[in-house]
């Protein structure tokens, strides 16, 4: 299997207010995704879930400093020349974010939204770029496309825009889908329907996704493999049914034991403090501040993430807790 | 046992700018349940499905247009003098999403609380002083908290001080709108089991209102289910989350990502 993304030792510092220099946002990031593979990319506020999805369009906030190398099927995005950036942009990733109101234009029909981008990058003539777009929303439970194509966005619902925003995104038939926290915002029905839509094209397209979410459970019933993030890094990556039921990393184990259950009450289990960002993890192990099994080295020499099998985990004592955790995460 | 809260046949509608002209937009549709004294009540539905005016009618910051709401007894009508909103104040508080908008975002917390208590409580300051020591601790909020300001404080830290405030008067329902939905899931389980051993311990009301039948679990005896303005169903959480009657509420839990749960295209779309 060849790599669609591969992203290797990502390092982006950004200047920050308050601080003289700049502070790492992400840091040492390491994660590839099979052609039409999915990954789903877990974590809480300020991991950098989007700071990732903007590495991958290698979009960066001004001022940032990167190093490292983000690969796409095996060449350095940062290599790419004006052109190729911009193709590599429009053609090859789909794009999806969670708030499609802020990424349309309000004065613009659904038409226009769908065919201007590549009509103008030449992919496709209007009139064949019309039709993909009334077959594709076809494809995503409108039929009426040819009339809502002359709609404007603020007469759809948030469940029918999001599925227009999908549409858009494989408008150009990318390769590679980035999906940003896109059903947040939506109704769990309409989210439900929404993930089965971008499921069922993502396969019949062999599409890859990166899929971020906070929402452990949705990100593995949508995806191939789970990679779990905090303050800047994985903390651990596998199959997505075995994270989701056997946890190896303190944090993963926490994040399922904090989440309610929709079939019992018990007493939640809680992770003291708040989720950090990576400028706040020192040199050690980046959960160690709110780990209940963190011991004195932990907060002075950061675990490197250790390969076994598909699971890959960063956590000193991954093997010594393999039991303890595994009742953590199941009470 | 009377409820705490009866509210009968409880409509509003708004006036909103339709195609042609004022339409007129049912927000909530002949809506009548009780709030047993303790109990702790969900209300659930989807986005638009009226929880937050439902919400804020009861914390009277916004009138009905018809119907009725009891609480304890007495009908509660929208305070208009300042001496009701005191009065209203002890009886009844709200929380907030975010909690920012009705904070003072450079007040330290300390003075924040104190005002509120003296306002309601003049004279003994010594008693303020250890009652705002004892509101922060009951929170979880070190006494280093006092001289903070809400504008820097985390999100989670937010919420737990805009509990405080809500607890300071010792009301007998707090109406919380959505208090978790914005909160990382390790800090949403702080913030929930703190509301847990605070109804407990004071043996207050909740109004919940919440899209998230999971954490609607974790801190309701009592849930009611609204689609479109209108009670779909309404009992004890467990009852009607185990075995739902209405297909409304089959198709809200059908929905909601679980262990071995798959998305489909079955459920009712919104159009
Ligand atoms: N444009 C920016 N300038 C400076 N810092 C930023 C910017 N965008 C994000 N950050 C910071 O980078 C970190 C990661 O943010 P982000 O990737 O948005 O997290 P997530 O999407 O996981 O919530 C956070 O600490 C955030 O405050
Ligand atoms: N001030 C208002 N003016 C006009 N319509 C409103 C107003 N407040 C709420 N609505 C409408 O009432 C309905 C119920 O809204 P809301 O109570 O906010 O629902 P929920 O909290 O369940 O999402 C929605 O259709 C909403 O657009
Ligand atoms: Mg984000
Ligand atoms: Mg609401």
């Amino acid at each position: 299997m060849t790599n669609a993304i591969e992203i290797e030792n990502l390092r982006i510092d950004l200047p920050r207010s308050g601080f003289r220099k700049r502070v790492p946002v992400i840091n040492d990031l390491n994660l590839c995704i099979e052609e039409g593979e999915a990954v789903g990319l877990v974590g809480e506020s300020g991991s950098g879930k989007s700071m990732t999805t903007r590495a991958i369009m290698h979009l960066l906030p001004d001022g940032a400093q990167r190093s490292g190398s983000v690969r796409y099927r095996g060449q350095e995005i940062a290599d790419f020349d004006r052109r190729t950036l911009a193709l590599y942009r429009s053609r090859d990733l789909g794009v999806i974010f969670q708030d499609p109101r802020a990424h349309i234009n309000p004065l613009w029909t659904i038409g226009d939204f769908l065919v201007e981008a590549v009509v103008a990058n030449r992919q496709m003539l209007r009139a064949e770029a019309t039709d993909r777009a009334i077959a594709l929303l076809a494809q995503v439970g409108i039929s009426n496309g040819s009339q809502r194509i002359q709609q404007y966005p603020h007469q759809l619902s948030g469940g029918l825009l999001q599925r227009v925003m999908i549409v858009s995104a494989l408008m150009p038939s990318p390769a590679f889908i980035l999906a940003d926290e896109i059903s947040t915002a939506l109704d769990v029905t309409v989210q439900s329907e929404v993930m089965a839509i971008l499921s069922e094209l993502r396969q019949s397209n062999r599409l890859g996704m990166l899929f971020i979410t906070h929402d452990l459970d949705l990100a593995a019933a949508v995806t191939d493999r789970l990679a779990i993030m905090y303050a800047g890094s994985i903390v651990e990556v596998g199959p997505s049914h075995e994270i989701s039921t056997a946890p190896k990393h303190p944090y993963t184990a926490a994040l399922m034991a904090s989440r309610p259950s929709l079939t019992e009450v018990r007493r939640l289990q809680t992770v003291p403090g708040r989720p950090i960002s990576a400028f706040e993890a020192g040199n050690g192990c980046v959960f160690a501040s709110r780990c209940s099994f963190a011991a004195a080295r932990c907060s002075v020499e950061r675990p490197l993430a250790r390969q076994e099998k598909d699971r890959s985990v960063a956590c000193h004592f991954a093997a010594d807790l393999a039991p303890a955790i595994s009742v953590a995460a199941s009470q | 046992m009377t409820g705490l809260l009866e509210v009968r046949n409880l409509r509003k509608a708004f006036q909103v700018k339709g195609a042609d002209g004022l339409e007129e937009l049912v927000a909530l549709e002949d809506l009548s349940f009780d709030l047993a004294r303790g109990s702790s009540l969900a209300v659930v539905g989807e986005s638009g499905s009226g929880k937050t005016t439902l919400a804020r009618i009861i914390a009277g910051l916004q009138p009905a247009t018809s119907g009725s709401v009891t609480f304890d007894g007495k009908p509660l009508a929208p305070p208009r003098r300042l001496v009701d909103r005191i009065a209203r104040a002890r009886e009844i508080q709200m929380v907030f999403q975010d909690p920012f908008g009705s904070l003072d975002p450079i007040q330290r917390l300390g003075s924040s609380l104190e005002e509120i208590l003296n306002l309601h409580y003049p004279g003994d300051r010594a008693w303020r002083r250890r009652r705002v020591d004892e509101l922060l601790e009951q929170v979880g909020l070190s006494q280093e908290f006092r001289e903070r300001t809400p504008r820097s404080l985390s999100g989670g830290q937010r919420q737990r001080f805009a509990i405080a405030k809500a607890i300071a008067l010792e009301p007998r329902l707090i109406v919380l709108d959505e208090c978790v939905s914005a909160l990382d899931v390790s800090v949403q389980a702080q913030v929930l089991n703190l509301l847990s051993d605070l109804r407990q311990a004071l043996g207050i009301s909740y109004l919940f209102v919440s899209h998230d039948l999971a954490v609607v679990r974790q801190v309701c005896d009592q849930c009611l289910v609204m689609q479109f303005g209108k009670l779909v169903e309404m009992g004890p959480t467990q009852l009607v989350l185990n075995a739902p009657q209405e297909p409304y509420t089959k198709s809200l839990l059908a929905a909601v990502p679980r262990p071995g749960w798959r998305p489909s295209k079955r459920t009712q779309v919104h159009q």
